[in-house]
């Protein structure tokens, strides 16, 4: 972020413009107000050691831009620049521009993560007499490519795209990086940079207009939908005064016809297909309130509603659990919650009885009062709970009023195209012909799109309206590596993707050829290859699927969806199995990791702001020390039975890892004192996280045998993104060189210390990690399971040596997509 | 030779003279500017007097005088007189006596300082009207061969000719810009302010008997 500091004459002002600036960029913009002087008698004037002080302030950001208004303030603000050091002149630069219109431009283009030098542009932009502008926007002419997607909306918010929705706007499609162009269809504008505050609300469009946005670019879905997203909540300002009218305008006819034949979306899962597209429309059955006779008996249909919609997500729970995993299925576990949760059952109960009601409508009116409160919250967490509910609901209300499945089963092979897939749907699918689904809506951290990414089918989420316009029946081509569907492929459209089907198909059957052999790289270096698993049965599917060991056993299922903890003989008994279905190989156990944002209701936990940073993992167990020892004993136990790791998470401090080595101890003490058989030498590490425990890590090395890191928490805190949160996706990139270097001081003073390091994040399992990961050093990758035979394959290509120089490479690159740059550069050089 | 002492005392000379102008420069502003640079010069030079260095380093009493105008004088005069202060210091730095040829390099890199600050020529009726031909005048006196006082005698009388000759010119740096045409007839404060600082340098080394 580029933070501003406003230098005028008057503090008023400076203070006032901080003010509307902060309520464009919707505060997200460290702005400073350095104007005025510290002299009573003399307020007006400039103060260079004033200034000086305000850009140190917010020096840390990305940049600092100093905006002043005339002649002294301009001077003083460059002396102030003058004066710091020089290691913080170098993020600070004066923009010479119109002050008001210069820092409003400015902070709203910092707010949509512009860089330095395009804040500066808009700043310097910022201001034009209104008749040049009529004649630029009428000449400025759409240069985009065929992909480009293109879409009209109308405009119904009573501000139009002025003032703070034009703001909003602009801030939301600068998360894009696809270019965006607009224009006024109504008052027929030519076409202006979306991206540009300016240039929009040089468009005056208000009230009614209609425009047309095309967007060119890998993520052009995505600032379709983040307009679609603003237009539906009015751009936060309340209901809309006109209905939004069916079609727009006869001008957006030539706008129409360049339509380009390729959707683009988000990729949730891999490959290729080609057939009929199939539309799907989850839509509800519309509930009809009607006054009942008998409440009783409508009480009993909704008990009635209820028991069938647990039985249907407990099925759906098993048949994820075949075909997914123990988290996966944790997910419906939530779901069951919902069901219980007496909030809604008993009040819709209580307003059958009271207000004769029949099931349907008191089912949906109070669910939807709960799915409304949960949408208004803040917490991305908790508003994807909400989704959590109104899938719930929904299933219930199809019980109710007898409507079907709407994922069914077909007798051909079909794409299929849905508004919104719900994780229930997932398990649901007929995928013997289903080759792949493209959906409206959803994102890769939803619920839904974890459970779709582990299918063997390709799928693409947020493809936006435009899916719609896909004709039934007509066949289309989806590439679920890119995230593409082609509406109309030509013949060697279709032709060539047949090709590269084949090539895909082919290529997964090399990778089954070959998943029993061991990791050896083309000039012979070995790694071993591991598989993170969540619940017994998955024990079996790691060793088909060629894993050497199990680097990652969750172990919270076992706390999960009941009544108390597990003790001691239950958890020995499951570890015991799982050791059993590993014929000998290693089996990492990694402690409890329950945060506050999973529902363990014994446990009696307060609630948390801020699960992720919370009270969970080893903090959790070193605070609860009888659950802990009953874990460790049990963990300890299956020790005797065959090789078995102990793995901390969530560690940050030398002082928690020396704790967790000493309740261990005590763990050994007490089965000793029992007369129980263990592994005395059994070993034990930690996950690499937290930063601290990865600036930390030669400290921590010498006590303990092994790290593993795990790239999704390490991403999120070093950071500072949350997964969940789309506008800031793009920061949350384990291939960032920030989380790279993390994870090469983590290797390196595992090195340093002799001790062996593995990963078991997603990044382990990701193709394009794994030369980077290999150069660093890596000992052991631990992923999905159905990753591994793919995972052979690429690293017998590879070559260890060149990996090394290629590791640094990145190290020294700035950005996410510059590494991913570079190892793609390198893959196709060494690797063909 | 000036020596430390002579550096002080032509600063407190500078404030005495600030003082006493205050009214003068504050009209000669008042007629192109906002009316200010008298007091802007005096509350400059009055925070300097408070922050005088107990030190023998003239560098070290330039760079006093620098940060205290920068941070009290205010209007346009407080950085570009801050910068003027601020080159000299580093010029000067470690130096607890300035031999002729050293004072030249004090009139030189203040030129340099108020240039690199407010980016004016000469005949854009600002300061260095009256500044650079001192740093002229100096240069030359000293390349003739004269003594010290001589040559400071030789500053002053140009910054003075400089300072008058700004009545004529049309403003294109600075506030007085804003007059354009208008601004033609009255003598520039900034210039003005500057005559006054050479010549009680002047005054400081011949009363401090200077060799
Ligand atoms: N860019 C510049 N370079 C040199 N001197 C300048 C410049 N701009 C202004 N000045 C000088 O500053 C003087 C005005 O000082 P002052 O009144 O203190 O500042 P302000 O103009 O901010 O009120 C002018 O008379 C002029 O000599
Ligand atoms: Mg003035």
């Amino acid at each position: 972020m580029i933070a501003i500091v406003i230098v005028s004459h008057s503090r008023e002002i400076s203070d006032g413009l901080k003010r509307m600036a902060e309520a464009m960029s919707q505060e997200n913009v460290p702005i400073v107000s350095a104007g005025g002087m510290d002299e009573p008698d003399n307020p007006l004037g400039t103060d260079a050691l004033l200034i000086k002080d305000a850009i140190e302030q917010v020096i840390d950001n990305d940049g600092v831009l100093v905006f002043a208004d005339i002649g002294a303030a301009k001077l003083n603000a460059e002396m102030a620049i003058d004066l710091l050091a020089a290691d913080q002149q170098r993020k600070v630069r004066f923009c010479d521009a119109p002050l008001v219109e210069g820092v409003l431009a400015a902070a709203v283009q910092s707010a949509g993560g512009g860089t330095m030098d395009a804040v500066i542009q808009e700043a310097q932009s910022a201001y034009h007499p209104p008749t040049d502008i009529a004649k630029e926007t009428g000449t400025l002419a759409l240069e985009h490519s065929d992909n480009a997607i293109h879409a009209d909306y109308q405009i119904v918010n009573p501000l139009g795209l002025h003032a703070r929705p034009a703001a909003r706007f602009v801030t939301g499609l600068n998360a894009c990086t696809s270019d965006v162009r607009l224009r006024n269809l109504t008052k027929n504008s030519g076409w202006v940079n979306a991206k540009s505050l300016n240039k929009v609300v040089t468009l005056e469009v208000v009230e009614g207009d209609y425009i047309s946005v095309s967007a060119d670019g890998e993520d052009a879905a995505q600032a379709h939908a983040v307009i679609g997203a603003l237009i539906d909540e009015n751009f936060g300002e309340g209901p809309a005064r006109i209905a939004p009218d069916a079609a727009p305008p006869l001008e957006s006819a030539p706008a129409t016809a360049q339509l380009g034949p390729v959707l683009n979306g988000i990729p949730i899962s891999p490959g290729f297909a080609v057939a009929p597209a199939h539309h799907l429309r989850t839509e509800l059955p519309s509930v009809d309130v009607t006054r009942v006779e008998d409440t009783e008996a409508e009480v009993a249909r909704l008990e009635d509603a209820l028991a069938r919609a647990r039985d249907e997500i407990t099925g759906i729970m098993k048949r994820s659990r075949d075909t997914a995993n123990e988290y996966d299925a944790s997910i419906f576990k939530a779901h069951l919650l919902h069901l219980d949760d007496p909030e809604i059952a008993d009040i819709a109960r209580a307003r059958i009885r009271g207000e004769q009601l029949n099931a349907e409508a008191a089912w949906q009116q109070t669910a939807a009062i709960l799915i409304e409160d949960y949408a208004c919250l803040d917490d991305t967490l908790l508003r994807a709970r909400g989704d959590d509910l109104a899938d719930v609901s929904n299933l219930v209300l199809r019980i109710l009023s007898g409507a079907t499945e709407p994922i069914t089963e077909f007798d051909r092979p079909v794409v299929l195209c849905i508004p919104h897939l719900t994780p229930s749907d997932v398990p649901a699918l007929d995928l013997e012909h289903v080759r792949g689904i493209c959906v409206e809506t959803g994102g890769k951290t939803a619920h839904a799109g974890i459970l779709a990414s582990g299918l063997p089918i390709p799928v693409v989420f947020g493809v936006g309206p435009r899916l719609r316009e896909v004709e039934d029946g007509a066949e289309v081509i989806l590439d679920g590596t890119t995230g593409t569907i082609d509406i109309a492929p030509d013949a060697k459209a279709l032709d060539n993707m047949k090709r590269k089907r084949d090539s895909w198909v082919g290529r997964i059957s090399e990778a089954q050829a070959i998943k029993l052999d061991p990791a050896v790289t083309r000039d012979g270096q070995r790694r071993r290859v591991a598989a993170n698993i969540a619940s017994v049965d998955e024990a079996k599917i790691a060793v088909d699927s060629g894993a050497e060991e199990v680097g990652l056993f969750r172990t919270e299922f076992l706390y999960m969806n009941r009544d108390a903890a597990p003790d001691e003989e239950e958890q020995s008994k499951v570890y015991d199995k799982v050791v059993a279905q590993l014929g000998g190989r290693s089996l990492m156990i990694r402690t409890m990791d329950i945060g506050g944002d999973k529902p363990v209701p014994y446990l009696d936990r307060p609630g948390e702001a801020n699960p992720n940073l919370g009270w969970r993992g080893l903090r959790y167990g070193l605070s609860n020390s009888d659950l802990f020892q009953t874990q460790l004993r049990a963990a300890l136990r299956a020790s005797a039975k065959g090789p078995v790791r102990i793995m901390f998470p969530m560690v940050s401090t030398l002082e928690e890892v020396l704790a967790a080595r000493n309740e261990l101890e005590t763990a050994k003490e007490s089965l000793s004192t029992a007369g129980r058989a263990f592994d005395p030498d059994t070993e034990i590490g930690i996950m690499i996280e937290v930063p601290a425990a990865a600036e930390l890590a030669e400290l921590i090395a010498p006590h303990i045998d092994f790290f593993s890191i795990g790239t999704n928490d390490l991403t999120q805190y070093v950071m500072a993104a949350d997964r969940g949160n789309p506008n800031i996706a793009d920061l949350f990139d384990s291939f960032h060189p920030a989380v790279l270097r993390a994870v090469k001081r983590t290797i390196v003073a595992a090195k340093d210390a002799g001790i062996w390091v593995g990963m078991c994040g997603a990044m382990a399992g990701d193709p394009l990690a794994t030369p980077v990961l290999l150069g660093l050093g890596l000992d052991e990758f631990s992923m999905n399971s159905n990753q591994i035979p793919e995972f052979k394959l690429d690293f017998t290509k590879l070559s260890a040596d060149a990996c090394v120089d290629l590791a640094h490479e990145t190290l020294v690159l700035t950005g996410a997509d510059q590494v991913r740059e570079c190892i793609k550069a390198f893959l196709e050089e060494t690797v063909s | 030779m000036l020596t430390s002492e002579h550096i002080t005392t032509w600063i407190r000379k500078s404030a005495d003279e600030m003082r006493d102008n205050r009214g003068y420069l504050t009209e000669l502003d008042a007629a192109i500017g906002d009316a200010d640079h008298g007091n802007n010069m005096d509350r400059g030079y009055k925070a300097v007097l408070e922050k005088l260095p107990d030190d023998n380093d003239v560098g070290a009493i330039l760079k006093a005088v620098a940060m205290a105008l920068i941070s009290k004088v205010g209007g346009a005069a407080g950085p570009l007189y801050g910068t003027m202060f601020l080159q000299a210091a580093n010029a000067l730095k470690g130096k607890e006596a300035l031999s002729s040829e050293d004072v030249e390099l004090l009139l030189k890199s203040s030129v340099d300082g108020i240039v690199m600050r407010g980016k004016a020529h000469a005949g854009e009726k600002t300061i260095l009207d009256s500044l650079i031909p001192a740093h002229e005048a100096y240069k030359e006196a000293r390349a003739a061969g004269a003594e010290l006082i001589a040559c400071l005698d030789a500053a002053t009388h140009a910054a003075e000719e400089g300072m008058k000759a700004t009545i004529p010119m049309i403003a294109t740096k600075g506030r007085a810009s804003y007059l354009g045409e208008r601004s033609r007839d009255h003598q520039d404060p900034g210039a003005t302010s500057t005559y006054l600082i050479i010549k009680t340098l002047y005054e400081a080394a011949s009363e401090g008997d200077a060799t």
